[in-house]
């Protein structure tokens, strides 16, 4: 990302100092050429990046080891049109042909996971890691089973 | 506190608590009666694990835990039932179950156990307890060890068939439950040790008589393995239990106490009792779950071959709702 942002204020300044010369000069065709390649250019420079916004991103449970169930609301930004499928560390949630750019999914969990969305090919296009937390526990192990006077 | 620290030493392993303190009160220039409870090594092991300090050990979903400071009561309805080796003796339905804890930070009471935790981190744990002896159980049919049953079920359970007890000699091979003297219950002092995986538990107790009833002792050797999903649990324990001659003998030997007949007296041994048991949960709500457990214990032949004794094991099986107060 670092080279293609150089690279593209590089031909901005290029670009610009040569309109300058080539307004001097008062040359409409050139000048109609290079507005069109620039403008070109500014949109592949500034095409949005690939990426997500996944909320909420902490459990809040009563005591640890408890199920936490939540509906997630998922936001992609740039995402290639094509399938894509939620996965929950390697268990599959669902897939879609086409994502629309909010989704909602429900995942189940007790302790910290991963959902990650995965191309066709399976590889991974995003990942996002879900925390699970504890209010302070007072759960202590029972050294019986439950269920049992003997 | 100069004795304690002498009693840990391994070289007096062999000594008991009271030969200790009768021995200092013959050097000691005044004479002291001191009267203690015969104590054995395993108690002064005991005694020494009170200096070490505890930890809370981490309770997650795959392993049975107790919210601390409060009671946690369950109650649980459905069908089973536990057999009963003796002759004559009832089987017990099981048609409902209690689930009744109490843990503070370290003393607990679990389900007629009273105890006290002396470790309890991560990867160890170790208390000392008294329980009640479930052996009496075979004998009575209103007692704690078949509340369960208490609650709902009838008083008269389904006897065991008795068996023809005519020997082949004309002797009396079979003596019934109810021409027994009664055995009483016994409450039993014991210490245990867990060994903590991940997703299993070896757990070794060392139990003896504290009521003087039988004057015997129990070990229990246990592996248990749990697995565990978002909303179930299900676990698996294998064990192996030794038993005294002394306990064996009060319960299943037949005396003089039990009859004039010396034809049906017995001298029961002790000896091993392999046993396995499962026990499966699954969320229904927050408050509800389903229950289903099943055990089976063989008996040894020093107390099968009792005339008192019908079968030569134990089986338990339930499957019902439980609800979490």
């Amino acid at each position: 990302m670092k080279i293609i942002s150089t690279t593209c204020s590089l031909v901005w300044d290029i670009g610009f100092s040569m309109r300058i010369s080539i307004l001097a000069d008062r040359n409409r065709q050139i000048h109609t050429l290079w507005a069109l390649f620039l403008l070109s250019y500014t949109s592949f420079c500034y095409s949005e990046p690939v990426g997500w916004n996944v909320q909420p991103k902490v459990c809040i449970v009563k005591d640890k080891g408890d199920v936490c169930e939540l509906e997630l609301t998922i936001t992609t930004r740039g995402l290639p049109a094509g399938e894509y499928c939620f996965f929950q560390d390697s268990s599959l949630i669902l897939c879609k042909a086409n994502l629309s750019s909010h989704e909602t999914i429900t995942i189940r969990f007790s302790e910290s996971t991963r959902l990650q969305l995965r191309a066709k090919g399976g590889e991974v296009v995003l990942s996002h890691d879900m925390q699970i937390k504890a209010r302070e526990s007072n759960r202590t192990r029972r050294v019986r089973q439950p269920w049992s006077l003997f | 506190m100069t004795i304690i620290v002498n009693i840990c030493n391994p070289l007096m392993s062999l000594v008991s608590l009271s030969d200790i303190l009768h021995w200092y009160s013959l050097e000691s220039p005044l004479i002291i009666e001191v009267k203690v409870p015969r104590l054995r090594f395993i108690h002064l092991i005991v005694i020494c694990c009170f200096l070490i300090v505890t930890k809370a050990n981490a309770c997650d979903s795959s392993v049975p835990c107790a919210k601390q400071g409060e009671w946690n009561l369950g109650i649980a309805l459905g069908i089973g039932a536990r057999s009963n080796p003796l002759v004559d003796g009832d089987v017990f339905p099981n048609i409902v179950l209690v689930d009744i804890a109490w843990y503070g930070e370290q003393v607990y009471f679990d389900n007629a156990e009273i105890g006290y935790k002396l470790i309890d981190n991560d990867t160890i744990g170790v208390e000392s307890y008294l329980t009640l002896d479930r052996e009496a159980s075979h004998f009575k049919f209103w007692h704690v060890g078949n509340f369960s049953v208490a609650v709902v079920a009838p008083p008269a359970g389904v006897p065991n068939e008795p068996p023809d007890n005519q020997g082949s000699e004309g002797e009396l091979s079979y003596i019934a439950l109810d021409e027994v003297s009664d055995r009483k219950w016994a409450v039993n002092f014991g210490t245990r040790i867990h060994f903590y995986q991940p997703d299993s538990e070896i757990t070794l107790a060392v139990e003896t008589d504290a009521s003087g009833v039988h004057k015997g002792h129990k070990a229990i050797l246990s592996y248990e393995h749990f697995w565990a999903g978002n909303d179930w649990q299900f676990s698996i324990r294998p064990s192996l239990t030794w038993k005294s001659d002394g306990l064996v003998n009060y319960y299943y030997g037949i005396s003089e106490r039990d009859s004039p007949i010396e034809n049906v007296h017995y001298e029961a041994s002790g000896g091993f009792q392999p046993s396995i048991a499962i026990l499966f949960t699954k969320k229904i709500n927050d408050k509800w779950h389903w229950i289903a457990n099943a055990s089976y214990q063989k008996l040894h032949s020093g107390m099968t071959d009792s005339p008192l004794v019908d079968e030569n094991n134990i089986n338990n099986v339930f499957v019902g709702v439980g609800y979490r107060f």
